[in-house]
């Protein structure tokens, strides 16, 4: 392909033109979203609207903060993804090990059962799972919450895993257990360290899924004080006419930031996630 | 092999493994059931917690719908009677169910179709070398990242009445076209398509782009050689190298779009007049506006039918995929 002189310097500038063009569409809503939470009340009702904000102001994430339950919801959300990660990922990584060394009966079976798991529609878990709370007196439960978020923690570890656990050449435990390893020691001391980035990538991934998620915590809690912060984001936009929306816009920001965070840091591993499971890993 | 307090017994035939541990000196015994089983015991026990809380989870789950489609039940209530299948003639004779059909395949496939073409273009087009590449990329996955909930809000905002941008621009635009969307009975299904277009398609962009990093770059020197255009290159090399991709990604996403329940929830409830109700939508408004148990149970039986099949043939394009790049 052979592009010189002024036909290849247009070529990418257009080129340059779509992309931030794209990149516009994308970003925008977001980054209205960020400039309104700034803006007092008034002049989010300013015709026509303007896109800085005149005065900046930080009054509506001090309301947020002093006079709604978000913090809470922040830490619920926080408590929640933590362990529903950190049991998914664990049960899932000693699992995947399992099924990738050792060959047992109706493994393919259950690897496609796992794929079919994971992409159930939330709706049709959220109908039993509301039952079986209800029946144990268990609805209105963090605890409950995070073991409902296991249906979503352990399928997704479990295909970001298995890649990483696939790749790593039995060799390197078989000779440890020469040396005198027991299976269980070989995989903390050879398979673990091996396995950190897969991990990771689970880890991080299934983290941005479960602090994203707002099905199972619509159906589950009602009570005020158990929210989480899409639950209680999505209750204050479900009103029929919206009481601030800069304080909603300011909700909005501290629910993304979270996510950027952990995307500025270890993006690679969240890519990684996004793409499990679609395509070879 | 150590042997542990197992390894106790002596015996008359001689171990695979020579014990050690007193200076060498050979001994003789018979390797217990658990020297020949322990690493698979191991195994096996590393594979439990997963198993038995998968089964817990969502195939006890699973089957409990598929009982409770049989009786008639309230959501709060513990009284069941059996009905066998009446709570599916009853859903099915209902006359939300064939327009949320309907609906749900608009939904569906209409987002299939912008997500597929505007991803595809997309990622041809950020493949190629301009400034500012890697960032523009990595940018471009925002709104993939943020929650249902933070798409919704801001698009919620800026279509609002007295406070949205957009609604201020349609109204002075003088198209003619209603300035709110999601409460227009012509233009919410189209607003519901567009949101969730605009918060999914940058997960084509990343597979796509992932699958064209991985063409071999020696077939388009090749084809330069041969003084191909750049068409016929897209349509001779890249675009059979992305096809198995193509039908993987396309069938995860039809199914993603056929669960998508937040989108429609958030933006408009599945109104005005049911004009967006999809099922999953409709699934909710069975059981937690109407309180019935069984009839959402029913819809959800069927709902979960029609994944089985496309889970079925997700699996087949994934494994074909898969055995084409290995």
């Amino acid at each position: 392909m052979r592009y010189f002189g002024r036909r290849a310097r247009l070529e990418r500038l257009l080129l340059m033109v779509v992309a931030l063009a794209t990149l516009f569409i994308v970003l925008f809503p977001l980054i209205w979203m960020l400039l309104s939470s700034f803006k007092p009340n008034l002049e989010l009702y300013l015709r026509p609207p303007r896109m800085l904000p005149q005065v900046a102001t930080l009054e509506h994430y001090v309301e947020l903060f002093r006079f709604t339950s978000f913090p809470r919801y922040f830490l619920n959300t926080f408590m929640v993804a933590i362990f529903a990660c950190f049991l998914g990922v664990t049960i899932s990584l000693l699992g995947v090990y399992s099924i990738t060394r050792f060959k047992f009966v109706g493994a393919k079976t259950f690897t496609f059962t796992m794929l079919f798991i994971y992409m159930l529609p939330p709706i049709l878990l959220a109908i039993p799972f509301f039952r079986i709370w209800f029946n144990l007196g268990m609805t209105n439960s963090l605890v409950s919450l995070t073991i409902t978020y296991l249906t979503i923690t352990l399928p997704f570890s479990l295909w970001i895993l298995r890649p990483y656990i696939e790749s790593i050449p039995r060799s390197l435990e078989e000779s440890a257990m020469i040396d005198g390893c027991t299976r269980f020691k070989a995989f903390v001391a050879v398979i673990l360290p091996q396995a950190v980035p897969g991990i990771m990538a689970a880890f991080v991934f299934t983290f941005v899924v479960v602090w994203n998620e707002l099905l199972y915590a619509l159906v589950l809690i009602t009570d005020e004080s158990k929210r989480t912060v899409s639950l209680g984001i999505s209750s204050l936009i479900l009103e029929t006419s919206v009481y601030s929306w800069g304080l909603v816009n300011a909700a909005g920001v501290l629910a993304t930031i979270p996510i950027l965070v952990l995307f500025a840091f270890v993006g690679r591993a969240m890519v990684t996630g996004l793409g499990a499971g679609a395509v070879k890993g | 092999m150590r042997h542990g307090k197992w390894g106790r017994r002596m015996g008359v035939t001689p171990s695979a493994s020579a014990n050690t541990k007193n200076g060498g000196a050979t001994t003789y015994r018979a390797p217990s059931w658990w020297d020949i089983h322990q690493d698979r015991v191991v195994g096996f026990l590393l594979f439990m917690p997963l198993v038995t809380l998968i089964i817990g989870l969502t195939v006890y789950p699973i089957f409990t719908v598929l009982r409770a489609s049989l009786f008639q039940q309230g959501l709060y209530s513990q009284v069941t009677t059996f009905v066998g299948l009446r709570n599916f003639i009853t859903v099915a004779q209902s006359e939300a169910f064939l327009r949320s059909v309907g609906n749900t395949l608009v939904f569906t496939f209409g987002g299939l179709a912008i997500q597929m073409v505007v991803g595809l273009l997309i990622a041809l087009l950020v493949h190629s070398k301009f400034p500012l590449r890697a960032p523009v990329r990595g940018a471009m996955l925002f709104s993939y990242l943020v929650p249902y909930v933070v798409a919704a809000l801001t698009w919620r905002f800026m279509m609002s009445d007295a406070t949205g941008i957009l609604n201020y621009l349609i109204r002075t635009s003088g198209l003619g076209i209603p300035a709110s969307w999601f409460g227009s009975t012509d233009y919410a299904m189209l607003g519901v398509i567009l949101v969730n277009s605009w918060k999914n398609f940058p997960f084509m962009v990343l597979v796509f782009l992932a699958q064209l990093q991985s063409i071999d770059p020696q077939l388009y020197e090749a084809g330069a050689v041969d003084g191909t255009t750049r068409w016929s290159a897209f349509r001779h090399i890249t675009f059979p190298s992305l096809l198995p991709i193509i039908l993987v990604v396309g069938m995860l996403r039809t199914i993603w779009n056929f669960n998508n329940f937040e989108v429609v929830f958030l933006l408009t409830q599945g109104g005005p007049l049911g004009r967006t109700e999809t099922l999953p939508l409709l699934i909710y408004r069975f059981i937690f506006g109407e309180f019935s148990l069984g009839r959402g149970a029913a819809l959800a039986v069927f709902v979960f039918l029609i994944l089985v099949a496309m889970s079925l043939v997700y699996w087949r394009l994934y494994e074909r995929a898969q055995g084409k790049f290995e």
